[in-house]
């Protein structure tokens, strides 16, 4: 049996050692983080909803005005699924990622060990060599896996970095659209507020007074849903930053350097995210 | 004749400047009081307008660079679905160096003449087959 281990493990032993059976945990958190991040949709939920919502600042006898706000919705309304896409499209890249990256396949422990203790028990392997065969065992597999598991993910990363970096300079270029969306809800608004501080400021001055005090916490609610806007920005350039980086490196992805590079990435991620978060917990309360 | 395509930064412009125009008018209304009841109406319908073609930019600055990404976000889908498969695989090769662990053990069990290890070894193989989706990497 031992003789049989030499001849067919020892050139796993020689992949695991060449392979490096190296730890990608930093580009699993980084998957992770980014599928987490890019398949955040309130912004986009927040766009489409607008002129709907934006019909509250209209005038009671201006039906006109609303008509339009519910054509100008419906015809916005079909890219409520295509921006879906953008999200979903990054989301499940990134998710395949870390899981090309991580470290949790099936694992086969359960299935060996039997087997070299059946072996054992009989005979046929010293009770003393049984733990270097199940050792042995897993690391044929671990070397075998973890080679195949860095090409594919070279593979991965080589094939999906256009195409991502288009998709994230599409969805930086979309927030701007959506900013100008808030500038459209925000001169609708003006333009309510002004007609009626113009006939109140003349025929009923608590009325104007009550209209201004309104004034300050809905510009203040414009600003708050503007707010999120730009650290998501930052959160989708820092994900297209640290995929450029582990693109350029792909030749040397284990490399304890390129891994730390990532890591720093995963943290500017991490924290323009949360401002996002914040941003529109902020704003719903 | 020629056809003019407008980009998704000039129609967000172009959506800037409908806004300005319309509060630029609406400030030019309010404040002249003896504008007639008919410019009012006329001034008033522009700027209403203006606001409705700022919307309209809006939207389809979207929708352009929407229509720009079709190919990035099938290309970037393809991808993934290769990347899902890839890990299939590497599933399939954790059980298939399973039961290549497996046939080692018979292997050597058989030349042992002992019945029970046989039978051990080949139970423990037999167990192991209906698990491998077998699609090994290229």
């Amino acid at each position: 049996m031992l003789q049989l281990i030499k001849r067919y493990f020892a050139p796993a032993l020689l992949a695991c050692a060449l392979a490096g059976c190296a730890n990608l945990g930093a580009i699993k958190e980084f998957g992770s983080l980014s599928a987490d991040s890019a398949g955040y949709s309130a912004l986009t939920d927040d766009y489409i909803g607008s002129l709907e919502r934006s019909k509250r600042h209209t005038l009671r006898k201006d039906e006109a005005q609303r008509a339009t706000l519910t054509r100008q919705a419906l015809a916005r309304e079909p890219q409520r699924v295509q921006l879906q896409l953008y999200h979903q499209s990054i989301e499940a890249y990134m998710a395949s990622l870390a899981a090309l990256a991580a470290d949790e396949l099936t694992r086969y422990d359960g299935q060996i060990d039997p087997l070299v203790n059946a072996a054992t028990r009989n005979g046929m392997i010293a009770a003393d060599k049984a733990g270097m065969v199940k050792a042995l065992s897993k690391l044929l597999a671990d070397a075998a896996t973890n080679a195949y598991r860095q090409r594919e993910l070279k593979r991965l990363i080589a094939a999906g970095n256009a195409p991502l970096q288009g998709i994230l300079a599409d969805m930086v270029r979309i927030m701007a659209g959506f900013d100008a969306a808030i500038d459209d809800d925000a001169a609708l608004y003006d333009a309510y507020y002004e007609e009626l501080m113009h006939l109140a400021e003349k025929n009923e001055p608590v009325a104007a007074e009550l209209l201004w005090r309104e004034h300050g916490a809905t510009v203040a609610s414009f600003e708050q849903r503007r707010q999120a806007i730009a650290p998501y920005i930052a959160t989708l350039k820092s994900i297209g930053a640290a995929h450029q980086s582990l693109y350029d490196h792909r030749e040397n992805i284990a490399d304890r350097e390129v891994l730390a590079q990532v890591k720093q990435y995963t943290q500017q991620i991490r924290a323009t995210y949360r401002l996002v978060r914040t941003a529109r917990k902020q704003e719903t309360q | 004749m020629s056809t003019m395509t407008l980009t998704d930064t000039q129609a967000l412009a172009l959506g800037k400047q409908y806004r300005q125009a319309s509060a630029a008018l609406r400030k030019y209304r309010l404040a002249k009081d003896a504008l007639s009841d008919t410019s009012v109406k006329q001034l008033k319908l522009i700027e209403t307008s203006l606001r409705d073609a700022a919307r309209d930019m809006t939207t389809l600055a979207v929708a352009i660079v929407i229509d720009e990404g079709q190919a990035d976000l099938a290309a970037l889908g393809a991808v993934t679905d290769d990347a899902l498969a890839q890990l299939d695989t590497i599933n399939g090769i954790k059980r298939v160096l399973s039961v290549a662990t497996a046939l080692l053990g018979l292997a050597a069990a058989i030349p042992t003449g002992k019945p029970a290890e046989v039978a051990d070894a080949f139970r423990a193989l037999r167990e192991l087959l209906p698990t491998v989706a077998v699609k090994l990497p290229a």
